[in-house]
């Protein structure tokens, strides 16, 4: 019996194995990427690629060229996520000159290029109508007559439904450079029960990042890509808003030392912990049972904090202070369309971001797994940061992380202005009076590259 | 050993104190009296993995019957000593696609087990799994008149076909060790273990001596080790394992970070905004771990400069500077104290202006009462930026890393129990007076009286004239942590003091600029 293409979906995300990749990378690193080349000139998929891909996954069984394209799909971990960031970025300009349409179309594929970065790094290429995957014995096989955003949407459903491959996640986001993995193992140290393998599919779908963001959104970016746009009408653009909000989530990307995002991954932590208390015990992570309970972590983890360290984060965990819930998660709550049809890019930005950071995560994880140093990218990263505007000459020689001075510096500037402008709707004025910052504002590129580029 | 043998010596260790006679003994308890002493084997794995047994805990019967002390095996854990034995640390933890790389070839370490098996010989007689252990089966002790001691193995147990269900051996402490080596794998029979043996220890004493062994410890501070062995510092396995190089350069930056900001006579004193909140002060806790990461702790890279506590000095030596961390803290506050008491005491207009414009009292970040606080809290000033603290730090590093030798610094030697907790107040004011007694400290005091000079106040600052101004913009944002650098080195370079200008040069050369 012929099997529907959500079983051909599920049947390739279920047994993709990252192994073939992996391999891929390293050889990459080898005979390439020291030459300055992503891929190698004989790579019979650098060009045309739909085209090869088509014609190679038209015989059954396919006659791909695995090597090939095991290179392909291992560099394109690195570009879709980096590209991801540069769509979110096209997205934000677009918003700050006004155009929420724009902004969601951009976006959305700032979603979609994330999560074909997540499933590259599973060993998943997606390819227009055919998309190839590679199982454990590195053999590729091939989902034919899907569409990529089909693909994509109901792939990862299925993906974020296994907890063998979303649970990944937790291992390789850090806080105080130990995984959330072990975060949460701390709290059931010793009791036997793993709430672990629950978190992060529930985790996923309370984001919103499964239907919400491809399936809604997706029906949301054909409303804005194919409707006429101002049918229907539109309130006015709020700038002021939408420069705080901006400004809220680069707060959010400051680079940790530990090659992460300082203030994300702290919330990402206590959002994990607050769901794993609650399939623990039933009940709000409040009170002293809850209290005990961040206590109890903080005393099993598998290495020990400094004292200070763990007083301040045990009053963040409990939130004792950094009390509100953050701009970026508040707005990942919210639908891209609100109930009087209204656009709310902010919504969709906000989901995107945190897409991007896990795809950003596991995609740093899979390069210092395989040995693939920043300095073996440094042909690459450079000339992308060069184009985008984010350094003058040359990037080389400067601490990347020291670039959130930068930031921090316009995020200062747009504090100031703020404070004296809280209801400032025009976007021209905006754009005369703060135009550099705006600039800045929008080059989401480099929290990219901070987040890929340990 | 050949089989043939059927006799491993030993020795005996005497341990009881007389104390320990009023303990509460009781057969019916399963906590008969032990013997005085117990005793030191060395047994080939193959053979020890052979001969004995762990009891699992049993689902069936009551729990109050099951007298195995011994917890559930991890197969993973066992997997992960296997891969150590064979490749040794940090081999054991890289990925296959790291292992079959040229660029790690050269990790493999011995694995060696050292930390000794802990077992138990069962009497004959003894029940376990409602199973005794029968004579034949039996390993027998001997003590020597001499204080040696011999294990006698009957011919019967090391046949290939003898598997009774009790074993005459018992693991207190170690089977993971054990069970790395499996019964018929292929690991050398030459590779031993050294086993601690107890002679017929009842089962709650068995549990005791296993939570004594790996409950009770606290866990160590790993940085602690870089202490006890400094040359782990420089060692390239280290630096090749994902979480060895980590320990010891992000963990000591956080480390001294702590302490430059808990030590009361250091000008960080509660001044580094070590939460990242707003308000809390100009200078975060992290960016000074970046800062100290990237001078005093950073590695050698070959050709250029390395970091005064993470580095070898010379390149064609292993010569790592000794000092633990207490040193290095004390060495840093002594370096701070020395620009916090001279840009106190300098004539010149950048002081000037921003005392005019310190925080008021009783503020958050108040000056303070000493001279110099205005410098370190004024939001105005560049010593209270991430790119003034990151100069400061480079170009002190970079001095004291070029010209370590005339300055003696392998001469600062302070003998002090290693603190693997908080460091005391009282110890550290001892170790930063020490430092009076080499030619870094007067080195230190003439560098910082030279840096007192630079125009330390940032664009922003109101009523500054605005040639000046523009020119202090280079100080901002990511550029500035170099520009400062430069400029900084350029200062020392012009100096009149023959000593720092000749070793600033030295850095500039070094450096390329």
């Amino acid at each position: 019996m012929a099997s529907t293409p959500v079983q051909r979906i599920r049947k390739g995300i279920t047994h993709a194995s990252p192994q073939r990749v992996r391999v891929a990378i390293s050889e990459l690193k080898e005979r390439h990427f020291s030459q300055g080349k992503l891929l190698g000139y004989t790579n019979r998929y650098l060009t045309d690629t739909i085209k090869w891909v088509d014609k190679d996954t038209l015989p059954d069984p396919i006659c791909i060229k695995d090597k090939d394209i095991a290179h392909y799909i291992a560099t394109s971990t690195v570009l879709h996520c980096y590209d991801g960031w540069t769509f979110l970025s096209r997205g934000v300009e677009a918003l700050l000159n006004g155009d929420r349409h724009s902004c969601i179309h951009m976006v959305y594929y700032a979603q979609l290029r994330a999560v074909m970065s997540i499933f590259a790094n599973d060993g998943i290429g997606v390819f227009n109508r055919r998309h190839i995957w590679f199982n454990k014995l590195g053999t590729p096989d091939c989902v034919r007559s899907v569409g990529t955003h089909d693909f994509v949407r109901e792939g990862f459903v299925k993906w974020a439904r296994l907890k063998k491959k979303s649970n990944r996640i937790l291992d390789v986001i850090n806080v105080e450079s130990i995984s959330l993995t072990d975060w949460i193992l701390a709290a059931v140290h010793g009791s036997g029960t793993m709430p672990i393998t629950q978190v992060t599919e529930d985790w996923l779908e309370s984001w919103g990042m499964d239907l919400k963001v491809l399936g809604k959104d997706h029906k949301l970016r054909n409303l804005a890509s194919y409707r006429p746009q101002s049918i229907p009408d539109q309130p006015k653009i709020e700038m002021s808003s939408i420069v705080s909000s901006l400004s809220a989530f680069w707060s959010m990307l400051k680079p940790s030392q530990y090659g992460g995002f300082e203030m994300l991954d702290r919330y990402l932590l206590r959002n994990a912990l607050h769901h794993t208390f609650r399939t623990l015990y039933g009940t709000n992570p409040t009170g002293n049972n809850y209290d005990s309970f961040v206590r109890r972590i903080l005393g099993n983890l598998p290495r020990r904090l400094p004292t200070f360290i763990e007083d301040s984060l045990f009053d963040f965990l409990t939130s004792r202070t950094s009390v509100e819930e953050p701009v970026l998660f508040r707005e990942s709550k919210e639908l891209g369309l609100n109930a009087k049809r209204h656009l709310r890019p902010l919504a969709v930005l906000s989901r995107a971001i945190l897409l991007l950071r896990l795809a950003t995560a596991l995609t740093a994880d899979f390069l210092e797994e395989n040995t693939v140093q920043k300095g073996d990218l440094a042909f690459w990263w450079d000339a992308q940061g060069g184009n985008a505007g984010l350094w003058n000459i040359s990037g080389l020689d400067v601490d990347l992380n020291d670039l959130w001075s930068d930031l921090e510096l316009v995020l200062s500037d747009v504090e100031d202005w703020l404070s004296n402008n809280p209801a400032q709707d025009s976007v021209s004025v905006v754009k005369d009076m703060i135009p550099l910052q705006l600039w800045h504002l929008s080059k989401f590129q480099l929290a990219g590259l901070w987040g890929i580029l340990r | 050993m050949s089989v043939k043998d059927l006799e491993l010596p030993g020795i005996v260790v005497k341990q009881w104190l007389k104390e320990w006679n009023s303990v509460n003994f009781s057969q019916d308890e399963l906590r008969k009296k032990p013997e005085p002493q117990f005793y030191l084997f060395s047994i080939p794995a193959k053979w020890l993995r052979k001969w004995s047994d762990i009891y699992r805990r049993q689902a069936v019967g009551k729990r109050s019957a099951d007298k195995a002390a011994q917890r559930q095996h991890i197969p993973g854990r066992s997997q992960e000593i296997k891969r150590f034995i064979r490749g040794g640390f940090p081999w054991s933890d890289l990925s296959d696609t790291q292992k079959r790389s040229s660029e790690f070839k050269d990790l493999r370490m011995p694995g060696w087990l050292s930390t000794a098996i802990i077992a138990n010989i069962l009497a004959p007689g003894t029940e376990r799994v409602n199973e005794q252990l029968a004579k034949k089966d039996s390993i027998e002790l001997k003590v020597l008149s001499d204080g040696t001691a011999k294990l006698l193995i009957p011919e019967e147990i090391t046949k290939g076909s003898w598997d009774p269900r009790v074993k005459p051996l018992e693991i207190i402490d170690g089977q993971h060790r054990l069970l790395a080596f499996e019964q018929n794998g292929d690991f050398d029979e030459s590779y031993e273990l050294p086993v601690v043996v107890f002679y017929d220890l009842d089962i709650t004493w068995q549990a005791y001596l296993f939570y004594t062994i790996n409950i009770k410890p606290k866990r160590i501070n790993a940085s602690l080790a870089y202490d006890l062995y400094p040359i782990l510092r420089t060692q390239d396995w280290l630096e090749a394992s994902p979480t060895g190089a980590y320990i010891y350069r992000e963990t000591r930056a956080q480390e001294l970070t702590e302490i430059l900001w808990s030590y009361p006579k250091s000008p960080w004193f509660q001044r580094i905004n070590m939460l990242g909140e707003p308000g809390g002060g100009t200078v975060t806790q992290a960016s000074f771990i970046r800062s100290l990461a990237a001078t005093f702790i950073k590695k050698w890279e070959g050709g250029k400069i390395g970091g005064l506590f993470g580095a070898s000095l010379d390149s064609n030596s292993t010569d790592v500077l000794l000092w633990s961390r207490s040193q290095q803290a004390a060495f840093l506050i002594f370096i701070w104290q020395s620009i916090s008491n001279s840009v106190g005491t300098v004539d010149a207009e950048w002081a000037e202006v921003l005392k005019k414009h310190r925080r008021k009292p009783g503020s958050r970040l108040d000056g303070g009462a000493k001279p110099s606080d205005f410098a370190f809290t004024n939001s105005f000033s560049l010593l209270a930026s991430d790119q003034g603290v990151r100069g400061i730090l480079q170009v002190i590093n970079d001095l004291c890393f070029l010209a370590y030798d005339e300055l003696e610094l392998f001469d600062w030697v302070f003998f002090s129990d290693l603190e693997e907790g908080e460091i005391e107040e009282s110890n550290l004011d001892r170790i930063i007076a020490s430092i009076r007694t080499v030619a870094a400290s007067d080195f230190i005091i003439r560098v910082a009286n030279e840096l007192a000079n630079f125009e330390w106040r940032n664009s922003s600052t109101p009523e500054m004239d605005p040639e000046l101004s523009k020119r202090q913009m280079i100080y901002r944002g990511s550029g500035g942590y170099k520009q400062i650098r430069k400029g900084l080195l350029e200062l020392l370079a012009s100096s009149s003091d023959e000593q720092i200008s000749r070793i600033s040069e030295e850095v500039i050369e070094k450096l390329g600029y």
